[in-house]
């Protein structure tokens, strides 16, 4: 059975989560509470979003505020073990040891895991790279390998051991389109276990992935909910036309002399159907 | 635990970059030879040697899936650790062939100074910043070894940057209690 914190039934839970690089709020004041399921993490460069995941994944420790992860409490010591033998973690850019192979470095990260059977170990380590689309590159040194497939040997690092938190620092980055559809597969599985907390720039990949989006910016979790609810939070302030809006909010190219706005529509304007990227768009603009 | 770093403790030697201390080896053991070839007294030898070995000691600390394995269960102390008793054996090894080597007082070649320099070091690359800490840390020894070289003697700064030579056990057990209180950094 999957250990819940006993008060709110979340996985993942924090209240009033604050952390300063001297004077820059870089997470602040951050409540959450995570279920199963996967939650996509959304905003801009600089939004603070490694800052909240890597305190998540207890790299980091908060300046203010509670996190409970998985049931247990983090900052005592026996608890945050117990918590890192369960989680799975992917940093932003992670680096390997290019002498080692595939194979090699995912069960560095089993034995570092605390799991003693070399042959689970091994088996375990092959089916993570199988599945991230790595099986014939397993036996090759990593320095050999390509910016995308050691970014998926970092990430079959993070999966060894059907972690039940699996905190993601933008995992679908340097992915070919098919290999990012190879990755939703394999993280929808993991959500099956548990929680699984990514952060993108991509907004399709919440869309497809995620039932639970959360919005950053400034530090700040500025939208929290269903990604079709943040879609449609722009819903009738979208339209095209081909030249500049005075009314408009934000405005960016679509397509060679189509423009898209956001904002309120003037009259008799072509309102379209918003979608991900206007919701997304438009709860950073109003949250500044 | 013991039992995960003794599991750890192969791929982690295979972690480790060797060729900086191989190459450093060889040359501290060449020149060792030669002075010892010529018959002349190799007084500034051995404390060059400490101040490179420990240097590059506290060098190995440098890990850089450091990201990637900052919450496994295996802190980033115990691997640290794990990656200076490897080190530190292989950095013993030249010392004592070293010492064989060089024809120098037995006081010269006594394994304390060599401890102090790289306890420094590693104090300061625990409690150096994330990125930079290593780094720092690394420099320690050749810098207390330069300062050390640079003032003269007789006064009290002399005697305070000479305590790696005169006194150096106090300094292991000082850097030793620093890098405790970081255990957890
Ligand atoms: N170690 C640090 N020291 C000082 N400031 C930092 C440090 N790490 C991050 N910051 C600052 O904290 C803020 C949040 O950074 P963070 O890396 O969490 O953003 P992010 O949302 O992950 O951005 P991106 O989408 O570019 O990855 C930024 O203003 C950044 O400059
Ligand atoms: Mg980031």
């Amino acid at each position: 059975m999957t250990t819940t914190d006993t008060v709110t039934g979340a996985l993942l839970a924090t209240t009033g989560l604050t952390k300063r690089y001297g004077p820059l709020t870089a997470v602040d004041h951050v409540d959450l509470s995570l279920g199963r399921g996967i939650v996509g993490l959304l905003g801009p460069n600089g939004a603070g979003k490694t800052t909240l995941l890597r305190i998540l994944a207890t790299v980091l420790s908060p300046d203010a505020g509670d996190v409970r992860l998985l049931g247990l409490d983090p900052t005592e010591p026996k608890e945050r073990l117990e918590i890192r033998r369960r989680i799975g973690f992917l940093p932003q850019s992670p680096r390997l040891y290019g002498g080692f192979t595939p194979l090699e470095m995912v069960d560095y990260v089993a034995i570092l895991k605390e799991h003693t059977d070399k042959t689970w170990r091994r088996n375990e380590a092959r089916a993570a790279l199988e599945a991230l689309g790595l099986g014939d590159r397993m036996h090759q040194r990593i320095r050999t390998l390509s910016g995308g497939m050691q970014q998926r040997v970092a990430l079959a690092a993070a999966l060894i051991g059907t972690p039940q938190l699996l905190v993601l620092d933008e995992p679908a980055t340097g992915l070919d389109p098919e290999q990012r559809i190879a990755l939703r597969s394999v993280l929808a599985g993991c959500a099956d276990e548990g929680t699984v907390l990514l952060s993108t720039h991509n907004t399709a990949e919440v869309s497809a992935l995620c039932q639970h989006v959360l919005v950053m910016d400034q530090g700040r979790i500025c939208w929290s909910g269903a990604p079709e609810d943040l879609a449609a939070a722009a819903q009738g302030q979208v339209w095209e036309s081909p030249h500049d809006e005075p009314t408009a909010v934000r405005s960016w190219l679509t397509g060679p002399g189509n423009r898209r706005h956001l904002g309120t529509p003037p009259e008799g304007a072509r309102v379209v159907t918003s979608t991900l990227d206007d919701g997304y768009l438009l709860v950073t603009r109003l949250a500044r | 635990m013991i039992a995960v770093l003794a599991r750890a403790a192969l791929p982690t030697s295979r972690a480790i970059r060797w060729t900086p201390i191989a190459g450093a080896s060889a040359l501290l053991l060449v020149a060792a030879m030669l002075t010892a070839a010529s018959g002349r007294p190799a007084d500034l030898l051995p404390a060059v040697a400490a101040a490179a070995l420990a240097s590059l000691l506290v060098g190995s600390l440098h890990d850089p899936a450091h990201d990637l394995l900052a919450p496994v269960p295996v802190s980033a102390m115990q691997r640290r650790a794990l990656r200076l008793a490897l080190m530190g054996g292989a950095v013993l090894l030249v010392w004592t062939a070293l010492g064989l080597l060089a024809q120098t007082s037995p006081a010269a070649t006594a394994v304390g100074s060599l401890l102090a320099l790289a306890a420094s070091g590693v104090a300061v690359a625990v409690w150096g910043p994330a990125r930079t800490g290593v780094l720092l840390g690394a420099v320690v020894p050749v810098l207390w070894f330069a300062v050390d070289q640079a003032v003269p003697g007789g006064g009290l700064a002399a005697d305070l940057v000479g305590l790696w030579r005169t006194d150096p056990w106090p300094v292991v057990a000082v850097a030793l209690v620093v890098c405790l209180m970081g255990r957890h950094r």
